[in-house]
């Protein structure tokens, strides 16, 4: 089965490409990217938080779009993997792993995943295109809890969102609740699980996309039909490419 | 094949008997067979329900646990097969392993030990939150029913139920894996299995609810399940204070409750009846233990009464150190009442009442009737009547055991006599 692993930090000159501190990180995911080679089934890092867009409904049936994360908090997601594991405690040891379960105030959250989505055909970028990580936060409803009507529901208009938006979307994926997170933790050499999510603010709930656009504003035209519960918004988040 | 001559209550009787010995069983047994926790326990469940139907009617079969079992495996087949709405890898790895279960028979009604060990594991899984680890331990591996764990939590029921089917559906969505863990992990994953072990013990030797005092049943398992966790870990300190802790304990339990059904205090219980053979067996693996951690300082405190020859000759400044060190690393609002209690006998009521006055608004503590009842027996050796009446009778209406509640009565009934003979404060 697969498992997103969201890595958290306390966001700082090491989440920003380009400076020293963010490529003196560098060595530390080549060494899990090695060690992990057989479980990664994807991953992405993410441009930091001040380069976030959050897209909701406003009261009136519009969109409001607001420049910054979903929800200020301390520590935020800076990147995922997507790992393939027989269990929890196999996916625990690769994420014991990851640089950031080390980091003083890091963190992996570990969420196992539903579904993913990939296109038939598949999505390449194009030269003047940017990817984004549409991911969906806000309160869990019922339509987060898989085998429920809702769940189906909300299922089907995700379907209709993928039809819409063919040769724009990359790969999706569908988590399951965050009453089903594991946060991995690893200080002073000793590992630390807890249960439930790293944040209880600002944790993917629904699941996330990967999009291509050519611009700002037609990454928030895709970001304002993703499906939503009472409450939820997409927080658009650049993601960074290596060249 | 059912065994005649047995009155319908008598087959409930054995229905509830098999239930609480086997419940755990079952489930670890179906587990390891169906790979899913959920589904087991569901169908366990159902052919309980199946054998409270049909036993009072039909007669107890020959053999109530294969029964059970047969009957809970033919559940779960019946399920997985009915839902079709199952991811196809998922419900072809049930099948192939539900078909394995056929030839797998005379292995599922001769339980492999280990298989209980496993469950626990996964119910005590770090994953979860220690509440949920705890509820989850009393729920599958000892049977006990959702009402059970919420007393012994001292928590609402609702909370409880919550805490079960979150539990159940991450242990299946995340796929905590059903195994003992491998030895390097041991170190990081024993500590929530004493926890586990040492609160089925409490709820065993002071029950929380019916009209036995001590449900025996669960003192055994907790004993049992401790020898295990020493089988499988004997360089683990702490696993060793544990047990002592327990057999210490246990080897009062005989003289807890007189042949009338009655609650007989410490300083009242016949200690010539204290098992000697728990007691010599507890101080041994007190001997082995050397952490200071809280399961050796409550062993402690128990090798303490084990070892006095009479409630006077106590060495009750001892015991109240002890409780000082023990509030100090692992405090609560229960340590605090068993402190209260021993400051009381060590430097006067007073002093132990002040202990209690400062938790009587514990939100913890709101639905026991232990900390009114210790609060009424100061009282009550203060000399202040009124007093005490007031918290026994608040006792009463929160007491969950006819045992206790008689007890309970008893001594307000008492208090309207002269001084009943215990010791005037110093």
């Amino acid at each position: 089965m697969q498992y997103l692993a969201t890595l958290y930090d306390h966001e700082g000159p090491q989440s920003v490409p380009g400076t020293p501190e963010w490529d003196a990180t560098f060595p530390g995911y080549m060494r899990f990217g090695e060690l992990a080679a057989s479980a990664i089934r994807g991953g992405e890092a993410l441009a930091p938080t001040t380069t976030a867009i959050t897209v909701r409904p406003d009261e009136s049936g519009g969109t409001l779009v607001t420049d910054g994360p979903f929800a200020e908090t301390a520590e935020v997601f800076g990147g995922y993997y997507l790992l393939e594991a027989d269990s929890l405690d196999d996916v625990i040891e690769l994420a014991k792993e990851i640089p950031n379960a080390s980091q003083p105030n890091g963190g992996v959250e570990l969420r196992p995943v539903v579904m993913v989505w990939e296109p038939e055909t598949p999505v390449t970028k194009g030269d003047g295109d940017t990817r984004y990580l549409a991911a969906i936060l806000g309160p869990e409803t019922k339509a987060d809890i898989p085998d429920t009507p809702e769940w189906d529901e909300s299922a089907a208009a995700h379907g209709q969102f993928i039809e819409k938006h063919t040769g724009t979307l990359m790969n999706g994926l569908a988590l399951h609740p965050a009453s089903t997170a594991t946060t991995v933790r690893v200080r002073n050499g000793e590992t630390l699980v807890t249960d439930g999510p790293f944040t209880e603010t600002n944790e993917i709930t629904g699941g996330a996309y990967v999009l291509r656009a050519a611009s700002r504003e037609e990454a928030i035209a895709v970001a304002q039909d993703v499906p939503l519960g009472p409450g939820g918004a997409v927080e658009l988040r650049p993601i960074v490419e290596f060249t | 094949m059912a065994t005649a001559a047995l009155s319908a209550g008598q087959a409930r009787e054995v229905v509830e008997r098999t239930f609480r010995a086997e419940f755990g069983w079952v489930v670890a047994s179906l587990t390891r067979m169906l790979g899913d926790l959920s589904v087991a326990e569901d169908a366990v469940q159902e052919a309980f329900a199946e054998a409270l139907r049909t036993w009072p009617l039909r007669g107890v079969p020959s053999k109530p646990v294969a029964w059970i079992t047969t009957t809970a495996r033919n559940r779960a087949l019946d399920r997985v097969r009915r839902e079709s709405h199952r991811p196809d890898k998922e419900e072809a790895a049930q099948r192939t392993r539900l078909d394995g279960i056929e030839e797998q028979e005379l292995e599922l009604l001769h339980p492999v030990p280990d298989d209980q060990l496993r469950l626990i594991f996964t119910c005590c899984h770090p994953a979860l939150s220690t509440p949920t680890q705890v509820a989850l331990t009393l729920r599958l591996v000892c049977g006990l029913q959702t009402p059970e764990i919420a007393r012994a939590f001292l928590q609402p029921e609702a909370t409880v139920a919550q805490r079960l089917s979150r539990a159940k559906s991450k242990i299946r969505s995340a796929a905590i894996p059903f195994r003992v863990p491998p030895t390097a992990l041991l170190p990081e994953r024993l500590p929530p299995v004493l926890a586990c072990i040492y609160l089925v013990f409490s709820e065993g030797y002071s029950a929380s609810q019916g009209d036995d005092l001590i449900r025996h049943e669960l003192c055994d398992e907790a004993i049992r399940l401790a020898r295990l966790a020493i089988d499988l870990m004997p360089d683990q300190p702490e696993a060793h204070s544990l047990l002592a802790l327990l057999l210490l304990q246990d080897s009062r339990r005989a003289t807890r409750v007189s042949e009338a059904g009655e609650l007989v205090l410490l300083e009242n219980q016949d200690r010539t009846r204290w098992n000697r053979d728990r007691i010599s067996e507890g101080l041994q693996h007190l001997a082995t233990a050397q952490r200071r951690g809280p399961y050796l300082l409550q062993a402690e405190i128990a090798a303490v009464h084990a070892q006095a020859p009479s409630w006077d000759a106590t060495d009750w400044p001892r015991i109240a150190g002890l409780y000082d060190e023990l509030a100090a690393i692992a405090p609560s609002p229960v340590v605090e009442l068993n402190r209260a209690v021993a400051v009381a006998f060590a430097r006067g009521p007073q002093a132990g009442l002040a202990i209690l006055d400062a938790v009587v608004d514990d939100p913890r503590l709101a639905r026991s009737h232990r900390l009114p009842a210790a609060r009424a027996e100061l009282f009550r050796r203060l000399g202040r009547v009124d007093d005490a009446a007031a918290a026994y009778r608040t006792a009463i209406a929160l007491t969950r055991t006819d045992v206790e509640r008689t007890f309970l009565q008893g001594r307000l009934a008492g208090l309207g006599e002269r001084n009943d003979g215990s010791q005037a404060s110093p």
